[in-house]
Formats: C-alpha cells, structure tokens, sequence
C-alpha cells in the first residue's frame, strides 16, 4: 500500500480515536433509551401527518432528539409534540429542517 | 450575476424576521450547519483520484472536506405566515453544480448558494405555501448531503435528480396525507442557462397508510438552445417507501428522456435508474443501511458515457449526540461494474493512446464524518 495511503488513513484512524475518546464521558446508550426511541417512532407512525415517518428518532439518557425533514412548521412542531408525551423523555431537541 | 436580486432577498429577509410574533417562532427559526469529511480508498488506485461518472465524493484516495454547509431558516406557519431560508455551502460536492453545458452567469460563486427563498403560508384552504428564489430540488429519498442519508456516498439516481431548483412553486396539504406541488423553474440543472425559457415540475406525496408513502416527481421543459416541445426534457421519479420501527425500505425508480436537437434527426436520448434504500436500526447508536442499485445511460446524456452501471453500498453507522451537535461515523464499502461501449472505471496507469486506463470494476471502501450543529 502506498505510504501516502498509509498516512492518510493513519490521520484518519487518530482523528476517530480522538473523537471516541472525547465522546466517552458522554453516558452509555441503555436500553431503556432504546425503547423510549422506538415508542417516539411508533408515536410518528401513528399520526397521520405526511412525512412524520421520516424523522429520524434518537434518545440518549432520556433526552430525545428529533433531526432529519419536516414537510411543514407545524409538522415539525407536532413531532415534538408527540415526542415529548413518550413517558421516560425529559426533553426534546428538536432539529428537525423544514424544507419548504 | 446582478446584485440587485440577492439585495431584494436580504431585504425582504429583514422583513421576515420582524415579523416575528408568538412564542412558538423560537422553535421555528432554527440555524447550524455541518461539515463532512470522508477518505475513500479506491482499490484501482486511479492517478487522476477520479471516480469516473460520478457527480457526488468523485475524489478517491484522499481525505477530502466534500461538504461545509451553514443555513439559517425560518419556518412558516400560520401565527407567522412568512418564511426565508438561507444557507451556503462549499467542498468538492458543490463543484459538480456548475454544468458542463451552457452554465449561467456567475455559476461558479452561485454553487455555493444552497438556499436562498422567501416562503408564504397563505390562508388557502388547509395552506397554500408559496416559495420563491433558490430551494430544494425534487423530494427524492436521498438528499445531496449525506448528513441525511442512509448510507455515505449517494447513488448515481440521486446525482442526477435535480437536487435544487431556481424558481418559484407552490405547495398544497390536501389532506394531513397528501400534499402535491407545482413548480415553475429555471431547468433541469438549476444553474444552467441554455435558453430564456421557464420548465417545469410536479410534486405529489401521499401517506397511504401507517407503513406506506408514496412520492411521485415529474418534470417537463426544454433544456437545450432549441426550445421547441419535440426536445423538451420529460423526466419522473418515483418512490414507494415502507417503514417500521427498525427497518425501513424505500424503492425508487427514475426515467428520463429527451430529443437530442444538435445531432442530425434529433435521435431520442434515454435514461433510467432505480435504486433500494434500505436501514436497520440495530441497537443504540448502530444501523446498517444496504443499497443494490442500477443506472443505464444509453446515450450518454447523464454521464456523459454511454453504460450500464450497476452498483452495491453496505454502510455500518454510528451516530451521537453532544448537546446541539451531531457526530455521524460510517463505514461503508461500495462496489461497482460499469459495462457498455464507453463504460469503465479509471484504474492507474495510462492506456496506449495516453489516456488514463479503464476498467469495470471499482471496489472502495469509505470512512467519513459528519459533524452537526443545529441551534
């Protein structure tokens, strides 16, 4: 494998294990934040608004957050409506793009 | 370009913003960006570092910066019916915008322009939204930015949807399930100029069930010098998507056609793509996303390459959040056979007439970050 090759992946690989270790104080994903994010999906399921089931649905340490597109400002709004009525979730961070 | 367009924008921008109102606005203006670094390891090694035909993550073998992005926006709604988006972008992704063919004036400075529209909520049945300047192209299932995405790098179906458009358009929520749109743009490239007249395209998305969303985009207009309705440019894409909790997958398909008026008889040029989207949520901050997929260039008129393209992406995601920041990890591995009479991939070395070589195959594996921030 060329050497320049080999830098640069051996740049990348410090870079990731930098970023890891910077990233491990943060607390452990639980299974509990896995099935508060599967209710919060199944809650944008439910609804019939358009495009809901598109939102990508993440919740860390009882924190959900709401990112991806929203095809309104109201649909945005009731996304984390929904979200924020999941028993467990002690908030929402919702950034959710509307694009218009 | 004129200045006088971008200062009319940043004025009518100032107006937006003072008319603020409720306290729900503070949700509803929402400013970030993100950056996306990715190297990809490119077995054949090519000389140029080109990946042959394609619009998106073309350089290989480099650690390559391929997107910055920054955007402000304000949503409408119906207690603040005005909206702008802004947003501005750079990174070898934005150089494939400039067309080859009849590229506007100014185009160059223009890429980086990724958003730039006033929108209008207007009190119209369930809402009429009115939207002018530079916005989002077709609402296809991939975007051009891999922040959004499945997997890292895009298909070649999603490179060559008109992923921004310059215009003006109006969308319609039927029902809380169907939304359908209308758009009077530039052309199919939204920086292009190759003649004075508007084209034009259709949206609809319906949401048939829990599971199921359908969206069907269409697009009809000339494209070339010759403006005359036999070499318009009629274009569709379709998609079918099916979610759950965990798994979702998502079919589109393209087909795109038009008569070619610079060449003796105006013979007709044919494209066609289709694509499987699919992501599995593991558990935590895993998902894996697998994508088989197809692109057939008959004449050329996409890639500039008369082929057959066929392709697989396996992509292993990790993604976390810090606060407001988002750190997206992927690895992915990707390969592709391109066959036909000017098919190929670039490999090292240089053929007998000094060209760079070809060959069918590509295998590249990618590792890529995206950091986010969203305030």
């Amino acid at each position: 494998m060329p050497a320049r090759v080999c830098r640069s992946l051996a740049w990348l690989w410090l870079s990731l294990a930098a970023c890891t270790s910077a990233c491990s104080p943060l607390p452990p994903r639980t299974i509990q934040d896995d099935h508060m994010a599967s209710m919060v999906r199944n809650a944008l399921l439910d609804s019939r608004r358009l495009n809901l089931s598109r939102i990508d649905v993440s919740v860390e340490d009882g924190v959900c957050y709401l990112s991806g597109e929203a095809s309104s400002g109201e649909s945005k709004i009731e996304a984390e409506a929904l979200a924020s009525r999941v028993p467990g979730i002690t908030q929402v961070v919702n950034k959710l793009e509307v694009q218009p | 370009m004129r200045p006088g367009p971008l200062v009319l924008f940043f004025t009518a921008g100032i107006v937006v913003a003072a008319d603020c109102g409720a306290a729900e606005d503070r949700v509803l203006w929402q400013a970030g960006g993100f950056l996306d670094l990715s190297y990809g390891l490119d077995f054949n090694h090519p000389d140029n570092h080109r990946w042959r035909s394609k619009e998106t993550t073309h350089r290989t073998d480099e650690l390559a910066p391929q997107m910055g992005y920054l955007y402000v926006e304000k949503d409408p709604t119906r207690s603040s019916r005005w909206g702008m988006e802004w947003a501005f972008q750079g990174g070898n992704d934005t150089t494939s915008l400039v067309p080859r063919e009849a590229p506007m004036g100014g185009a160059d400075i223009l890429r980086h322009v990724a958003r730039a529209n006033l929108s209008y909520l207007a009190p119209i049945g369930t809402g009429l939204t009115l939207t002018g300047g530079i916005f989002r192209g077709f609402k296809n299932y991939e975007s051009y930015y891999a922040k959004s995405n499945y997997n890292y790098t895009r298909a070649y179906l999603t490179d060559y949807n008109p992923n921004f458009m310059l215009g003006v358009g109006a969308e319609y929520d039927v029902t809380d399930a169907m939304e359908v749109g209308l758009f009077v743009v530039n052309e199919y490239q939204y920086l292009a100029h190759a003649n004075d007249q508007p084209s034009y395209a259709l949206s609809f998305e319906w949401r048939a069930s829990k599971h199921l969303t359908t969206y069907q985009n269409l697009y009809y207009g000339p494209d070339q010098g010759a403006t005359s309705v036999r070499f318009w440019r009629a274009f569709s894409d379709s998609t079918l998507e099916w979610r759950g909790e965990d798994l979702t997958l998502a079919l589109s398909y393209d087909v795109g056609t038009e008569r070619i008026a610079d060449q003796a008889g105006g013979p007709r040029a044919f494209w066609m793509a289709s694509a499987l989207f699919s992501q599995y949520h593991l558990a935590g901050p895993w998902s894996i996303a697998v994508r088989p997929e197809v692109f057939w260039d008959r004449n050329g008129r996409m890639t500039q390459f008369q082929q057959m393209i066929w392709a697989n992406t396996a992509t292993l995601e990790y993604k976390r959040h810090v606060g407001a920041h988002e750190a997206i990890v992927r690895l992915e591995h990707r390969y592709d056979e391109s066959t036909g009479k000017e098919g190929g991939f670039f490999i090292n070395g240089l053929g007998r007439n000094g060209q760079p070589r070809l060959t069918a195959g590509q295998q590249v594996v990618w590792l890529s970050v995206v950091w986010a921030f969203d305030y």
